[in-house]
């Protein structure tokens, strides 16, 4: 069989296994399932950042002294780091919830829309 | 002459990486100097790149800056005055990875959205496809030299002398990523081992974007096809040579491919292709490979068993992939990206 020839071949194939009950297995449903997206709640508990210390180490062989090394900086350099870890945080608590608030508004938003295309006389649910 | 290159990130199995080493090779055959820099750098790189602040060029230098990835450090050197030659690598589309990796997600965003403004800041801009040249046009670039991805051709080894034995054996190489679909693979192989070759094995080589996205890949082959699918990662190039002769088909249901490197290897090596013409892919595979953009996966069951089986088609569908790597030889691409350079030398 010529390469040019292959894909029609293939389909023929695909179709006459199936009208004798081949390819019976639905497999569509068997996804690589994506992690649930994070909820306001979660960002706002991410937004407070606490590094673990116990994440700093070498991802070199033989990495113990230069582990040991790391966090011995990281603790000289303590007070510095803490500065820059509360300007982090300031942002993402205000980013947070600005997020929160937006959602909210949202919310409203579309049930005032909801609200809007009521048939008369529905009863309306009145703004927050 | 000296020819500096920038990297956005350097790590032993990323093909970036291996291509601009490669590159540095030709520039010492040719008596050129530089220094390659990376702005972030596996410690598995072992000294092999520099950190990008040790990049300090001279006036005359040429900078070739490979554009793969959002690296806010990489678009410093954009305001040095040296000559600048862009090399544009493609940068996954946003929309394949916001629900897996947001994070990553992002640098992929804002990596194709300052595509633009790396090339108005570049003095010739280079892709290592046609469809990322189309990329860089749209983005405003006006001449594109089109220069495909130079892979050493004896780093994997000879072809193998014969078809190999053992059961039929399925092949992807690349990262695990959700737009190189090895879920399809995964789902497509199940259906060929159930229907024709109960003793088939899938071989995915290729390291997880993240780890969770890994265990779900596994999961997902356990569920399917157990114990049939292998993951490998960390290769030598002589263990990743064995994995192809090994090979009976290689199947790559990737949906976003810039260029597609595994693909150029196994046609090198003699390996039948079945691939979805996604991206680069029919521009790097030409008429060596069985292209199929059917969503039935039972088609692709039947395309790769017929890889496997017809004994014809796949004579055909080696000499063909032999002969498009050739084509694809790297001393063209080598010599292209030289005479590119030496016209930017030239203009500095």
């Amino acid at each position: 069989m010529r390469p040019e020839e292959a894909l029609s071949a293939a389909r023929e194939a695909a179709a006459q296994a199936r009208a004798r009950g081949g390819y019976s297995d639905d497999l569509a449903r068997f996804q690589v399932e994506a992690p649930e997206r994070p909820g306001i709640g979660k960002l706002l508990e991410w937004a407070v950042i606490e590094p673990d210390m116990a994440q700093l180490h070498s991802t070199r062989r033989l990495g113990a002294p230069i582990t040991a090394l790391k966090r011995a900086l990281a603790r000289g350099m303590a007070q510095y780091n803490l500065q820059v870890l509360a300007q982090q945080t300031r942002f993402n608590v205000h980013m947070a919830m600005e997020v929160s608030l937006l959602a909210d508004r949202v919310t409203r938003l579309e049930e005032r829309a909801r609200d809007e295309v009521r048939p008369p006389g529905a009863r309306s649910i009145p703004p927050r | 002459m000296i020819v500096h290159q920038v990297l956005s990130g350097a790590g032993p199995y990323d093909a970036v990486t291996n291509e601009a080493l490669e590159f540095r090779r030709r520039f010492q055959a040719w008596g050129w100097g530089g220094l390659d820099v990376a702005a972030a750098i596996d410690p598995r790189m072992n000294g092999r790149m520099a950190a990008l602040d040790a990049l300090a060029p001279a006036p005359g230098d040429v900078l070739l800056v490979h554009y793969s990835a959002y690296a806010p450090k990489v678009a410093r050197v954009l305001e040095l005055a040296n000559r600048k030659l862009l090399l544009s690598h493609n940068v996954t589309p946003a929309h394949w990875l916001w629900a897996h990796e947001p994070m990553i997600a992002v640098q992929c965003a804002v990596g194709r959205a300052q595509l633009a403004e790396f090339v108005r800041a570049c003095d010739r801009v280079a892709a290592d496809s046609e469809f990322n040249a189309a990329e860089l046009r749209a983005a405003g670039a006006q001449d594109v030299d089109v220069l495909h991805v130079l892979a050493d051709p004896d780093r994997l080894g000879p072809p193998a002398a014969q078809d190999p034995p053992g059961p039929p054996t399925l092949l992807f190489v690349g990262r695990l990523m959700p737009h190189k679909r090895q879920d399809a693979a995964i789902r497509a192989f199940a259906l060929y081992a159930r229907e024709h070759a109960p003793d088939a094995r899938l071989v995915l080589v290729g390291e997880p974007i993240s780890a969770r996205y890994g265990e779900r890949l596994r999961a997902l082959a356990e569920q399917l096809a157990p114990g049939a699918v292998t993951f490998e990662q960390s290769l030598s190039s002589a263990q990743l040579g064995e994995r192809y002769r090994c090979a009976h088909a290689f199947v790559g249901l990737s949906e976003h491919e810039g260029f597609c490197v595994p693909l150029l290897e196994a046609m090198r090596l003699g390996v039948p292709v079945v691939a979805r013409p996604a991206g680069a892919v029919p521009e790097v595979a030409g008429d060596a490979a069985l292209l199929v953009d059917d969503e039935d996966l039972a088609v692709v069951a039947e395309l790769v068993h017929l890889a496997v089986s017809d004994a014809g088609l796949r004579a055909e569908l080696r000499r063909r992939g032999m002969a498009r790597a050739q084509e694809l030889a790297p001393e063209r691409t080598a010599q292209r990206l030289r005479a590119a350079l030496e016209a930017l030398s030239l203009r500095a």
